[in-house]
């Protein structure tokens, strides 16, 4: 099991800058608009298509979302206002259907994941639906996915209209450039020397990993479960191994009489356990595959997908095959210890 | 005397190697580290140093000044591959020197207001890459020898180092 | 020297300070071909007897030599193959393996021996045959009767040729019709292939198709021999 937090490739040359002293929190920060212009003028060889320099204006913030104006229950949600640029910085991100949100429509547009983070059912997020915030219903007019990513489980919507929306007038969040020719260190030198500015160059991937160290509790949680499910299982795979076994201590017995080695029968009977233990697991791992692999776990930085990918398969079933071995070898022993005539006795 | 100079590229090297951090950069660093990466780094303290905030209040472009003062300012002073980093007046208590402050980053002055914090700092920039090759690191206090860059507005100052040296 | 030879055979359980002797400086020998039903009150040490016999137990006196081997001085896989090879055991209870056929339950002793699929198919279709059910080859256990899945675990004990077939109450869990079946199949081994048998019983009847019946109490033989 593991938490995949947004780390994916485009995260390699996407450079956030954002305020000094918010390294922690993008939504605590604060820079001047005028910090996308004077990037895009001052750091050279920022990638560039068509003219348009790969520099997102955005602002993140975490706004409490009603179903509808009559609901009464908040839902926290967490936004990012963008331009256009940022579908093009933010290269992970595909739109599955509808379009991108119109600012002045009060329009937004949510990524695969938000009805989880929402808690609210997918449908109830489905293109053309709205949500109520800032005194206002928003129409839905398109989904996105960003598969692994923590926008997976935003809302995003123009970058405008979260500013009205949050009344922080001509403040941003972070500017998100794309490297092309430069390298961090050419934003680094943008940002350090732009004591003026305020502003602070982090690598995207580094940001997400320190917030991922942050909510490293988290994740011990999830791992603590995981191993309590998985002893219980462990525990449980040798209950039943023992009473698996101790029904066949005659069959052993009788095996024995018939003139079988006990190392044969020991071998004979962790191969058995071994092969239902490995079927045991192959059935346990397509259940996983199929009931957990994408299941969203909500918690309060954002929605994240479970993934169960070829290591944590192969974890898995090497667990089971160990369960199989491991549980098999004490109770075939305790019961080949027995002498025959008693074995034979047993009921 | 070249043996000194040596001498604490090796130590460099060895702090690099134990703080554990960043191995692959390590390995660059290791493989890159020769007295002419670090030749700015100065053995005899440069005469006439001023405080970093008068050297903000008065330095023009091209003048080649003198400036003490202690790396820090943010979380991150000193970034990986990069040839900037930031350095305040000594005036200015860090972190560190707050009785009961715990922080983990106590060089990146989080008590100080940001607008008394942009006036006590500026940017020191190195012709090498990465200022921790010299040695370098947090709460260092250093005199830096160098030429004032350009000026856009009164918050910035940018010294192209020509000399650093480390105050024990 | 006989077949079979036991002398001053003893077995003792040591239980803390008590000592308990099921079997108690036994005498005896069992010539080839012989057919032996040995008789007794409950715990009198007859299946000690027969399990020292079979070679799945060891005595802790004495001595028990057949054919020549002394038990006590084969190592425990060596006895192992030493009963593969010599020995065919039919329970009271059966004790055949519930989710194999009849086939497999048969050719389980003989996947110890260096058969070809096809020898073992010849062997077990004659031990099947042999005792009647080799219609029934194809069923599991539950789907037998008692006196069927008896036959079968007949056809277990015989199928590997062994010299010599112990019995610990082979009909004690059958009725009159099915317990005669089984006898008479028990006398047809002995009378026709010459195994030589030694079989527990409560059941006087049965010792009618024995060639001679002994007697046991508190580990000793108390009766003379009785010719049938
Ligand atoms: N493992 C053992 N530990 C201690 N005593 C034992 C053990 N096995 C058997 N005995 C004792 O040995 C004696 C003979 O037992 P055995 O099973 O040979 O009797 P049996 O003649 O076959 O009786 P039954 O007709 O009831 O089957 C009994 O008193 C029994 O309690
Ligand atoms: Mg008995």
């Amino acid at each position: 099991m593991q938490l995949t937090l947004n780390q994916r490739e485009s995260m390699n040359e996407n450079i956030m800058i954002i305020g000094t002293g918010s390294e922690e929190g993008v939504e605590r920060s604060q820079i001047d608009a005028a910090v996308e212009g004077i990037a895009s003028a001052s750091v050279p060889g920022l990638k560039e298509r068509a003219g348009v320099v790969y520099a997102s204006a955005e602002i993140h913030a975490a706004l409490p979302v009603r179903e509808s104006r009559s609901s009464t229950k908040d839902l926290n949600a967490v936004m990012r206002g963008v331009r256009p640029i940022a579908f093009l910085v933010h290269s992970d991100v595909e739109i599955l259907e509808g379009r991108a949100p119109r600012s002045g429509m009060d329009e937004i547009m949510v990524g695969q994941l938000a009805a989880t983070r929402l808690g609210v059912p997918a449908e109830r997020l489905a293109v053309g639906s709205k949500l109520h915030f800032d005194n206002r219903d928003w129409t839905i007019s398109g989904r996105f996915a960003a598969p692994g990513t923590v926008m997976n489980a935003e809302i995003w919507m123009p970058l405008t209209d979260l500013q009205v929306a949050t009344k922080r007038e001509s403040t941003l969040s972070c500017v998100i450039v794309t490297l092309e020719d430069a390298t961090f260190a050419d934003v680094d030198v943008f940002a350090k020397s732009r004591l003026d500015l305020e502003i602070t160059a982090i690598p995207e991937r580094s940001y997400y990993a320190s917030i991922a160290s942050f909510y490293g509790p988290i994740r011990v949680m999830i791992i603590v479960t995981a191993v309590l499910i998985a002893s219980g299982g462990v525990m449980g795979g040798l209950n039943t191994m023992y009473a698996a076994f101790a029904a066949r201590v005659r069959e052993v017995g009788m095996l024995q009489a018939l003139g079988y080695t006990r190392s044969a029968i020991v071998i004979n009977l962790t191969e058995e356990s071994v092969f239902s233990a490995a079927s045991g697991a192959l059935i346990g791992t397509v259940f996983g595959i199929l009931l957990l692999d994408g299941l969203a776990v909500r918690f309060s930085m954002g929605a994240f997908a479970l993934t169960i990918d070829a290591p944590v398969v192969f974890t898995g079933f090497v667990g089971g095959l160990a369960v199989g071995l491991v549980g098999a070898l004490p109770p075939a022993v305790r019961c080949l210890r027995l002498p025959i005539p008693e074995a034979l006795k047993s009921v | 005397m070249k043996y000194s100079a040596l001498a604490i590229s090796l130590i460099s090297l060895f702090t690099l190697v134990g703080c554990g951090e960043q191995p692959s950069q390590t390995a660059d660093a290791g493989a890159s580290v020769s007295v002419q990466d670090v030749a700015w780094l100065l053995e005899t303290e440069p005469a006439g140093a001023v405080s970093v905030s008068e050297v903000k209040a008065s330095a023009t472009e091209g003048q080649t000044v003198v400036v003490r003062g202690r790396i820090g300012g943010r979380k991150e002073p000193i970034s990986d591959g990069s040839p900037v980093f930031t350095i305040v007046d000594l005036s200015l208590p860090h972190c560190g020197e707050i009785p009961g402050d715990k922080c983990k980053t106590p060089w990146d002055y989080c008590c100080e207001t940001p607008e008394d914090l942009t006036a006590n700092s500026v940017t020191i920039m190195l012709a090498s890459v990465d200022p921790r090759v010299g040695g370098l690191k947090e709460l260092d206090e250093i005199v830096v020898e160098g030429a004032v860059g350009p000026r856009p507005n009164e918050s910035v100052l940018t010294v192209i180092a020509t000399g650093v040296f480390v105050v024990k | 020297m006989s077949f079979i030879t036991c002398q001053n055979l003893t077995r003792e359980y040591k239980k803390g300070d008590a000592v308990i002797r099921p079997l108690d400086g036994l005498d005896l020998e069992i010539p080839r071909g012989d057919f032996l039903a040995l008789m007794g009150p409950s715990g009198s040490g007859k299946t000690t007897l027969l399990n020292l016999v079979a070679g799945i137990d060891s005595p802790t006196g004495g001595s028990l030599v057949i054919d020549g081997t002394d038990l006590a001085k084969l190592s425990r896989n060596k006895l192992a193959a030493w009963r593969s090879k010599h020995i065919g055991y039919v329970f009271q209870l059966y004790n055949l393996v519930p989710v194999l056929t009849a086939y497999e339950n048969v050719e389980l002793p003989l996947l110890l021996h260096d058969l070809s699929k096809r020898q073992r198919y010849e062997r077990i279709t004659e031990a099947l045959e042999r005792v009647g059910i080799a219609d029934r080859a194809d069923h599991f256990p539950r789907q037998l009767s008692g006196g069927q899945e008896q036959r079968v675990a007949i056809a277990r004990a015989i199928v590997t040729d062994p010299d010599i077939i112990v019995a610990d109450e082979p009909t004690g869990d059958l009725d009159k019709g099915s317990a005669h079946t089984v006898m008479q199949l028990l006398q047809t081994l002995n009378k026709e292939l010459g195994k030589t048998i030694v079989m527990v019983t409560h059941d006087p009847k049965t010792t009618e198709y024995a060639t001679r019946t002994l007697h046991l109490e508190k580990g000793r033989l108390v009766e003379a021999e009785v010719a049938a």
